[in-house]
């Protein structure tokens, strides 16, 4: 597969002329490791353009003038020249070449340049590697593979968000992703998440059959090119091109998968404790806070005309995991690419279906591809394009916050079923007992009725691509002109079912007292238009000044222009059930409408010098003018640098001990510009926050407009990013071992945020420009060969990664900020700390560190809230070991994460219903905290602190894991976020050509993988798996999960074909 | 081949049109929000600002605190306002949106101003003296002269309430002082309160006024006297009818903000009836209990008891909320009340037994009851004429308490600090409850209803007399004075 990808990027290298008086030279081209033809490899005449690529036979056919010298090259093997001379057939035989340095890799607008000459990392990724286990989205894949990138799912939910962050966060409360380009324009990834429904982000789309490589550039000086869009760092995403090929026509490649899925990890709970509340047995309570477990039968739930149901007072200890179903997802991808020298072509067609472990069809993921490349040479003219079509379609249930009412969080029903209960029981919504009215408890909804009645669908029409055309003005100079465009439509549905309870049922008369609200039905519309254009213009020359001295010069220009409309309608009740129509409503429809524009252009420039191929310096600098900032100041530049020093190539003495030696440096100045509208101060139409909502106008026939309450400034600026970065990469023993090594500082200033302002002013927020982040890090890539024979090779790949995260500065006068805050847990920025501190409730001591208690025996809150921990990992690590026999390949990949706490809504309502097995501490007898003081407070504030008498009492243990009383309980829903997970393991096979016979097969392949099939969590996390998360796809999103769907493990079978 | 020459000279050159100069990056005007707004198109939104905070999470605060209203057992949401002891980080938001009203109805008035529209301005000027008489009486100190300048003063200094209530009346007086300008039909909708009807608004300004007066009734009883002498012999007219906003719909986001976040969550029993007002209008025969509580429970709770738990109290009765309840600024019953308690302190003229009883009826009738019954001669609430000021005013404020629930929390629970009626119980909620509510417990017997009980689980020790400073405000504003506990008196709030 590198073959492959490398063929693909010299194709697009090659430019031809046509030619006359020659003759037609023929050949083959093998390695001279096992004699396999080499598919792909270059082929040049020397000072033409002239050339070609060899077949998947390794043979290949080209005009060649008289007397020429060809020359060949191919990434892995040391180039050669031959002389023709009169020959008609000229077999060659490449030599591997000690390292793989002359690998080509894409960078920054798509210039291809070889890995050797890079004076910043970059990570390349081929084909092969993006689907060995096949993830739903391209860079799932990716996890634990590559160091410095973070890569987290959003939960079970098909189609979900895949959420990546290089080198840790740097905005505050600005946009940390990086910026997705793919075949050299940008494409949209932010996502799409109204009313808590994931369904997946703007990347998310990219056919992974499609990629032949997926290129990861970190730094600043990296990314520089890309100017005010790339503080976050850039993913290239480079796709399949069509190959020159002579013997066949066509070639079509299939692949084909099938996924089923099953939970990953479950919360771990109890079952020695059943349904009440108190320590006492409660027929309509949503707790496991009753009695033990005693066998007895003993009616339960509501009273129905006259009857109670009745079951033995036992545990049901996979209730959860029985309620849901396996997974399933297909994929089919078939590709057809040819070409002869001078055009070629691309063409794909793939479907995922997906269906999740959510009983029914009411969490589907459906997507279908079809992809369009091509390009052809006439003259000195190349031109090209690729048109991708992604239709997506996907049903989920909200999760995390999401919804307007209850039962639209199907976990959270489930998670509040007391242990005693069978949940596959409740699937009949016929029998009474299953029905709203009478559903055993008040405080929750039958799972199967949050299925039936809640949803929410999506259905999106995406095309992205661009066009392309080269001017061959002299040899050394060409022109480009590169249209690339991105538009999206979508509509996106949300509903939830009338719901009015009998005046009589238990949902209304109960010996609670309780009363349900009725659910007068909701439904809204979501029309999203988003559009992106980007045209580059370049001009590269290249020019080797004497044969040790080469530069590359490039100029280019680029406009860039994002657009978005919105139409968001909702009706808040509907008048007949079940009838999902925006109209069907007595309520005037709410509708919202959003539009923004933002335009960028930028000069850019960028010279490459090389030093007799080892001494390479690169300089890059970037000016952009940008529509978001204040007219007289939207100019910003962005400069960067970087060098590459090959030490085994200057000092050859060195080469026997190492062979390879490479020293990096790199600085780089990157921005991350302003949001639209965020320079001028507005009216809105009035919506005024009241707890929980908003009262809108207009009301009672009038509309009216209030201030915004946050000021525009007219002094914006975008923020900016300067980073630092120094490398190593050695190669021993024949590049049997490899480190590359990495160390980085990244400083982020000019933070933009909407910083608090006194009420008293008249407004909230101010619209700023602020304070410092700083990154520092290290990456160390270790790649290891333990055992290479002729039948047997052993590949070890490790990554490590620590990020070091410090808010150096915030606002004068600022203290922290404000994330995000659940209940009375608080995600901050702390100046000092790491990017999003946990704050809550710390205890209250005595003099002498004593835990002061209160009359109830639960330890006392002190009145300010203290730091208890960050969300960072210590260091991130990904081991990856693949052992290919012959024609097997076995590969599996660790993935594992130290450090940093995360807060989990799951852990919070366990504690709080009594499932969780902490909850049985002490069995659930009186206690006291250990080593507590008793203590009360006088009016002037002194303490008087007196032995503890008080212990938590029988009926107050239930509450002690409640904040609503024992306000320290909060804290226990922080948990750790380390984990060790085994991500991914696949055995493959290539069936050999031998037993293909006459078959009409290039090439077979079968493989069985698995994803994400165990994962470790530390003792005090027995919840949750802590990838998931509930609050976006940003820095908010490290605050954790809110009751999200589980996550999932995930097996499967594949097979490859090429014809 | 020229066809592609051509192609990509046309690309070239329809680019570089697209993109000339600085005008193609002239897209960053909010197509979203209005870059302006009239006095017309935010006169009703402040209105509506201002009732919102009013009507909305300050009213619960005075439900709870003036003990209509208290937490319902099994249920934990507004706990912390029944155990007395707020934070600096409750109501903070409520404090920002009453200056966020305060900056609107500032604009409104200067546009108004420029136009000569003096009717506007004197609807903007009263809802603004309104809303900040409404936050220094629970601050105390607060931002004023200094605020509401946006980025030019970030730190606004605090003012003692002493100094806004004097600019209040100056206020209101230059204000009512303007020649009235006739308004547009169009005009006239842009209200709320009256449909601008300017006489309506007279009333309004000089029952705030009055109300302004009379709480300085015992700090600076010779301002108080002198300022409401003045009212009279100017011949003053004072409401009749309700200053409210009464357009609320039955609609999700439409609708009375109390009713909004109480009802429209996942539980409509979230407050129950308190012992306190239930026993006091049971003991009377006052029909206007069921206008307070839904049907289908038996006892009422005792103020912060909801830590009761469920199964051992006989069911709650719980409290009544309409989704188009109005949300009173003044209601017709209190201008009476406080003209009435003005008569007798000798202050107004007229005749304060009248007065009165016009505001038991008025209170009556927003429910549609007929009060006249209980004011004629042996009625429960008839009026004691011949009684000393303190009788009266006894009278006065108990019959306003009881005319503010389900309606003017806040106001009541103001009044309560200035005249110390409804008292307090020797008793507190503890006296009958730690794990059951007995109605007949002889304590409870015993007790008289409308005493306003110390609550169970009470955290403070005293009934609050103020908020502290918004911990909001701390934060972004260095002038923030140092923090003053909730026990502390406010300016006026000097009865002996």
């Amino acid at each position: 597969m590198k073959r492959l990808s490398a063929l693909l990027v010299l194709l697009m290298l090659v430019v031809s002329f046509a030619q006359a008086q020659s003759r037609q030279v023929t050949g083959t081209v093998t390695s001279s490791d096992d004699g396999s033809p080499l598919i792909g490899v270059s082929i040049q005449v020397k000072g033409t353009v002239t050339g070609g690529t060899t077949d998947l036979d390794g043979k290949y056919s080209l005009n060649v003038p008289a007397n020429g010298t060809l020359v060949f090259s191919f990434v892995g093997y040391k180039p050669q020249e031959v002389q023709v001379g009169e020959r008609s057939i000229v077999n060659v035989i490449l030599e591997s070449s000690a390292t793989k340095m002359e690998e080509v890799v894409v960078t920054a607008i798509g210039i291809k340049r070889s890995e050797k000459s890079l004076g910043y990392a970059a990570t390349s990724v081929g084909s092969d590697d993006l689907s060995k286990a096949r993830d739903a989205s391209l860079m799932g894949s990716l996890q634990g593979k590559v160091a410095g990138v973070t890569i987290s799912s959003g939960g079970g939910t098909p189609g979900a968000s895949t959420k990546v962050i290089l080198r840790g966060y740097s905005s505050i409360t600005g946009n940390n992703s990086p910026l997705y380009i793919v075949d050299g324009s940008p494409i949209n990834n932010s996502q799409a998440d109204r009313n808590g429904a994931d369904f997946g982000n703007g990347a998310n789309v990219v056919n992974p059959d499609d990629v032949a490589s997926v290129t990861i550039l970190k730094g600043a000086s990296a990314t520089a090119l890309y100017g005010s869009r790339a503080a976050n760092g850039v993913i290239m995403i480079t796709t399949k091109s069509g190959k020159s090929n002579k013997g066949k026509k066509i070639t079509v490649e299939y692949s084909g998968n099938a996924t089923f899925s099953t939970l990953l990890k479950l919360p771990q709970m109890q079952n020695e404790y059943g349904q009440g509340w108190g320590g006492v047995f409660q027929f309509q309570e949503n707790g496991s806070w009753g009695p033990k477990f005693d066998g007895k039968i003993r009616p339960w739930g509501a009273i129905y005309n006259h009857s109670q149901q009745i079951k033995p007072f036992v545990a049901e200890p996979n209730n959860i995991k029985d309620f849901y179903d396996v997974g399933t997802s297909y994929t089919h991808s078939i590709g057809l690419s040819g070409g002869n020298d001078d055009s070629n072509f691309y063409l794909s067609f793939s479907n995922t279906s997906t269906d999740g472990i959510i009983p029914g069809n009411a969490d589907t993921y459906v997507r279908n591809n079809v992809s369009v490349k091509g390009s052809t040479k006439a003259n000195k003219f190349t031109i090209g394009g690729s048109v991708n079509y992604a239709k997506t379609q996907g049903k989920v249930l909200s999760d995390g916050y999401g919804g307007t009412s209850a039962a639209s969080n199907l976990y959270s029903e489930i998670l509040q079923i007391p242990r005693d209960m069978s949940i596959v029981d409740f699937k009949d919504l016929n029998n009474p007992f299953n029905q709203e009215n009478w559903y055993f408890t008040n405080y929750a909804f039958n799972p199967y009725y949050a299925i039936s009645a809640n949803g929410n669908k999506r259905n999106e029409d995406r095309v992205f691509g661009n066009v392309s055309l080269d001017y061959q003005f002299l040899p050394e100079l060409k022109g480009t002109v590169r249209i690339g465009t991105d538009v999206a439509n979508s509509q996106e549905k949300s509903w939830e079912a009338v719901l009015n309870y009998d005046p009589n049922s238990w949902a209304n008369v109960n010996p609670e007292g309780t009363k349900k609200a009725p659910n007068p039905g909701y439904y809204s519309e979501d029309f999203l238009f988003r559009r992106e254009l980007n045209i580059d213009y370049l001009l590269t020359y290249q020019k080797d000044i004497t044969p040790s001295i080469n530069i590359n010069v490039l100029g280019g220009y680029n406009i860039n222009q994002r657009n978005l409309k919105e139409l968001y309608n909702v009706a808040n009740s509907l008048d007949i059930p079940g009838f999902y129509n925006i109209a069907n409503t007595a309520d005037p429809v709410t509708a919202t409408t959003t539009e923004s524009i933002r335009r960028i252009y930028g000069i850019f420039g960028q010279v490459d010098f090389a030093y007799k191929n080892w001494w390479f310096v690169t300089a890059t600098a970037r000016n952009d003018y940008s529509s978001t900032l204040p007219k007289n100041n939207s100019s910003f530049f962005y400069p960067g640098v970087n060098t590459a020093i090959v030490l085994s190539d200057a000092i050859p003495a060195i080469q026997p001990y190492i062979p390879f030696a490479k020293v990096r440096l790199s600085w780089g100045r990157t921005g991350n510009d302003a949001d639209p509208y965020r320079v001028n101060s507005v009216f809105e139409q009035a919506s005024i926050y009241n707890p929980y909502g908003y009262i809108n106008m207009p009301i009672g026939g009038l509309n009216g407009y209030l201030a915004s309450n946050t000021i525009g400034n007219p002094k914006l600026k975008p923020e900016i990013s300067t980073e630092k970065e120094i490398g190593v990469d050695f190669r021993f023993l024949k590049n049997r071992i490899g480190i590359d090594f990495t160390y980085y500082d990244k400083s982020t200033t000019d933070q933009i945020l909407d910083v608090p302002t006194a009420s008293s002013t008249g407004y909230q927020y101010q619209t700023k420009n602020f304070g410092e982040v700083q990154n520092k890090g290290i990456e160390l890539m270790l790649n290891l060969v333990p055992i290479k024979t002729t039948n047997f090779e052993w590949n070890a790949s490790v990554s490590y990664s620590r990020n070091r995260n410090k808010v150096i500065s915030l606002a004068p006068g600022l203290d922290e900020v404000l994330l995000r805050s659940i209940y009375s847990i608080d995600f901050v920025a702390v100046a000092g700390q790491p990017l999003g501190v946990f704050k809550g409730y710390v205890n209250e001591l005595d003099p002498q560190g004593h835990i002061v208690v209160d009359a109830n025996g639960y330890p006392r809150a002190s009145t300010t809230k203290g730091v208890l921990g960050n969300a960072e990992s210590k260091y991130t690590m990904g081991i990856t070991n693949t052992f290919t026999y012959k024609d097997f390949t076995l590969g599996f990949t660790f993935d594992i994460r130290e450090g940093g706490l995360m807060y989990s809504g799951t852990a919070d309502l366990q504690y709080f219903v009594g499932n969780a097995p902490q909850t049985t501490y002490n069995d659930r007898q009186p206690w006291m905290v250990p080593n507590s003081v008793y203590g009360v407070q006088a009016g002037d504030g002194t303490w008087t602190y007196s032995e503890n008498t008080h212990p938590i009492n029988y009926s107050n243990v239930t509450d002690y894991y409640y904040a609503t009383n024992n306000k320290m309980a909060d804290n226990m829903r922080l948990i750790p976020r380390s984990y060790v997970k085994l991500r991914e393991a696949n055995l493959t096979y290539t069936v050999p050509k031998k037993y293909l016979g006459k078959l009409p097969l290039g090439n077979l392949q079968v493989s069985v993988y698995g994803k994400n099939l165990l994962v470790w969590t530390p003792v005090g996390n027995n919840f949750v798996d802590p990838e998931v998360t509930s609050f976006g796809n940003d820095l908010t999103g490290d605050l954790g999960e809110f009751r999200t769907n589980p996550t999932l493990r995930s097996f499967g079978f594949s097979v490859k074909a090429t014809f | 081949m020229k066809n592609l020459v051509k192609y990509f000279a046309f690309l070239l050159i329809l680019a570089l049109f697209a993109s000339c100069g600085k005008d193609w990056l002239d897209v960053n005007t909010d197509p979203n929000n209005a870059a302006s707004a009239s006095a017309e198109n935010i006169l009703p939104a402040a209105e509506l600002n201002s009732g919102i905070a009013i009507g909305g999470y300050y009213n619960l605060l005075g439900q709870i605190w003036s003990q209509y209203y208290t937490q319902n057992s099994g249920s934990n949401q507004y706990k912390y306002i029944d155990a007395l002891g707020l934070t600096a980080n409750n109501f903070q938001f409520q404090y920002g949106q009453l200056y966020a009203s305060l900056l609107n109805l500032k604009t409104v008035e200067s546009e108004a101003a420029k136009q000569d529209n003096w009717a506007y301005f004197l609807m903007a000027t009263v809802v603004e003296c309104y809303d900040w008489q409404v936050l220094a009486d629970l601050y105390d100190e607060i931002p004023f002269n200094e605020a509401l300048q946006g980025v030019a003063n970030q730190a606004p200094h605090f003012d003692p309430a002493q100094l806004v209530y004097d600019s209040l009346i100056t206020r209101l007086d230059y204000a009512l002082a303007q020649p009235l300008n006739v308004l547009t039909d169009v005009q006239k909708t842009k209200d709320y309160f009256f449909a601008a009807d300017m006489a309506q608004w007279v009333r309004f300004a000089n029952t705030l006024k009055l109300k302004i007066y009379m709480r300085q009734m015992y700090i600076r009883p010779t301002v108080a006297q002198a300022g409401i002498q003045q009212l009279y012999a100017d011949g003053a007219n004072f409401l009749t009818s309700d200053a409210k906003l009464d357009m609320f719909e039955n609609a999700k986001g439409k609708d009375n903000p109390l009713y909004e976040f109480d009802q429209r969550l996942n539980t409509t029993t979230n407050l129950a009836i308190s012992a306190t007002i239930y026993k006091y209008f049971l003991s009377n025969a006052d029909p206007r209990l069921a206008k307070l509580i839904n049907s289908g429970g038996v006892n009422p709770l005792p103020q912060g008891g909801n830590q009761i738990p469920t199964t051992l109290i006989d069911k709650v009765i719980t409290a009544k909320l309409n989704v188009t309840d109005p949300v009173y600024f003044i209601s017709a019953a209190e201008s009476y009340f406080l003209q009435a308690e003005a008569v007798a302190m000798g202050w107004g003229t007229g005749d304060d037994q009248a007065l009165y009883n016009s505001g038991v009826l008025a209170a009556f009738s927003r429910f549609g009851l007929d009060g006249s019954s209980f004011i004629a001669p042996g009625g429960a609430y008839v009026y004691h004429p011949a009684g000393n000021f303190e009788q009266k005013q006894h009278d006065i404020i108990m019959a306003k308490w009881a005319s503010m629930a389900r309606a003017q929390g806040l106001e009541s629970y103001l009044e309560t600090n200035r005249t110390h009626y409804p008292i307090k119980s020797s008793l507190n909620s503890n006296n009958w409850n730690t794990n059951n509510f007995d109605p007949t417990n002889t304590d409870y017997v015993s007790w008289t209803g409308g005493e306003r009980l110390y609550p169970l689980n009470g955290s403070t020790g005293y009934f609050p007399l103020r908020l502290v400073f918004p911990a909001s405000e701390r934060l972004s504003n260095s002038n923030t004075p140092a923090e003053i506990p909730s026990s502390a008196h406010v300016w006026w709030d000097v009865k002996p």
